[in-house]
């Protein structure tokens, strides 16, 4: 069993599991920054900022993830404003919880060892850390992607 | 002989072009630039710098720049201009001379913050607060807040995507309908709700006159073509059994007849199984026949009359 990359709460798991399932209703794809803190290994989540409510126009807009560069500003601002960090972020999708070619040219936040996931079928299905897609960016647009096994034993639920 | 001088500063962000003598440099130079100021921005306190002037430290981050002394000046009383660059919850901070130029900035932020250069191609600084965001040719001083010598910048990437794109045409147009008033009217108005899509597959849960909920599983390949299914068993994951489906009395004849097609497809004009070599029905029941501009809110319209009207009657399981 490898280390955990990412360490959540059970409960803000949860929650987001559900804000994600709510905010795309089936229909189109929503996501979150997950924000926290990062440690020497584990990056800790303490809190999310849903994509709807930093960029609630785009979401509307679009049946897929868009953010304009003012909206990203305002999930900086948050970031601010909270003292945390974007340590992760979350993304559903329709079918599985591989990446697609814009997941891969457009990294959220482009600084090596910054961790994506997927959540496939919209969020709908329950999904636990098993389910999920964990692509950790490497820098120079080369990407690390981890599934099944080894998405469960890089997301420890506390 | 005269030449042309940009004149940058932060009451003139896009360049302000002043003609001077062809020979003047220095202090007569700086005099001329500062005697072209507008009156309502002239004070006692205000500097010339030649952005040429750089400063060496900061060089590395330089990208073809091509500067020339006696070009382009910066007009400011900042002498150096605090700089906050914010990404993603970090921020990194330093010192600039007013005429440094922004794609400067930019290069020495994404470096400072770990990222790759070619990944910060795409990323650009967006003066905080505000959505401006400067070319990589203007002077960092143009963007002080008022009366300091600070700026703040987040660093973002212009227009962000991301998504699954793979998605089929068929996937795609049913997903659109699914976010369009005729189900989503049914929907809010507790006729039906969307249970899952595991494509080609559509779960959708419909209520019934006493508010049970049975839950249609409707094959939409080729969408917005006709769809095909009947009702199914979520708990089992198999065809709902013939006795536990609904009942309508003789205003839907056989509509909800069992022993079609083993009970995995509506005898109904807007299901695809089923219009087949029963194309009479077309004239016969126009009303339920398809139509895809509304698309599987027609078919779940159909379904939920059924199963809500007075002739309704529960499966005794």
């Amino acid at each position: 069993m490898s280390r955990p990359l990412l360490e959540i709460p059970r409960a803000t798991y949860d929650a987001l599991i559900a804000d994600l399932a709510r905010s795309g209703r089936g229909v189109k794809e929503s996501g979150a920054f997950l924000l926290g803190r990062t440690g020497p290994t584990v990056r800790f989540v303490s809190d999310y900022l849903m994509y709807d409510v930093a960029a609630p126009v785009s979401s509307q807009k679009h049946a897929y993830v868009v953010l304009t560069g003012e909206e990203m500003a305002r999930a900086w601002q948050h970031c601010y404003a909270t003292g945390l960090e974007v340590v992760a972020d979350v993304h559903t999708h329709p079918m599985g919880p591989m990446q697609s070619d814009t997941d891969q040219a457009h990294p959220i936040v482009a600084v090596p060892g910054h961790v994506a996931l997927i959540v496939p079928h919209f969020a709908l299905r329950d999904p636990e850390p098993i389910d999920l897609g964990v692509h950790v960016f490497e820098g120079a647009n080369e990407w690390r992607s981890l599934l099944r096994q080894a998405a469960q034993d890089a997301i420890r639920l506390t | 002989m005269h030449k042309r001088i940009i004149v940058q500063a932060a009451f003139a962000k896009d360049g302000l072009i002043i003609k001077v003598e062809e020979d003047l440099v220095a202090e007569p130079l700086n005099a001329a630039v500062l005697a072209a100021v507008p009156s309502e921005h002239t004070s006692a306190e205000l500097l010339v710098f030649d952005e040429a002037d750089d400063d060496p430290e900061t060089r590395q981050f330089a990208e073809d720049e091509q500067l020339q002394h006696g070009r382009v000046v910066h007009v400011t009383r900042c002498r150096q201009v605090e700089v906050v660059v914010r990404y993603a919850g970090r921020k990194v901070e330093r010192r600039f001379a007013p005429a440094t130029r922004v794609g400067r900035v930019k290069r020495w932020a994404a470096h400072a913050l770990g990222i790759n250069a070619s990944d910060a191609n795409e990323l650009l600084l967006q003066v905080a607060g505000t959505s401006i965001q400067p070319t990589r040719d203007q002077h960092v001083g143009n963007f002080v807040e008022h009366s300091t010598c600070n700026v703040v910048f987040d660093l973002v990437r212009s227009y962000t995507v991301n998504g699954d794109a793979t998605v089929s045409a068929d996937h795609t147009k049913l997903l659109e309908h699914l976010d369009q008033a005729p189900f989503l009217m049914g929907e809010m108005n507790g006729r039906w709700r969307l249970r899952d899509i595991s494509w080609p597959i559509a779960f959708i849960d419909i209520r019934a006159r006493d508010h049970r909920e049975y839950t249609l599983r409707l094959q939409c390949d080729g969408y917005p073509g006709m769809p095909t299914g009947a009702f199914w068993d979520p708990e089992s994951g198999t065809w709902l059994p013939a006795h536990r489906w609904p009942r309508a009395g003789a205003r839907f004849g056989a509509a909800l007849r069992t022993d079609w097609q083993g009970g995995t497809a509506l005898y109904i004009p807007c299901d695809r199984t089923s219009i087949a070599g029963h194309e009479a029905w077309l004239q016969l029941h126009p009303a339920w026949t398809w139509d895809p501009n509304i698309g599987i809110a027609r078919y779940l319209q159909v379904v939920w009359t059924m199963l809500n009207g007075e002739d309704y009657v529960a499966p005794a399981a």
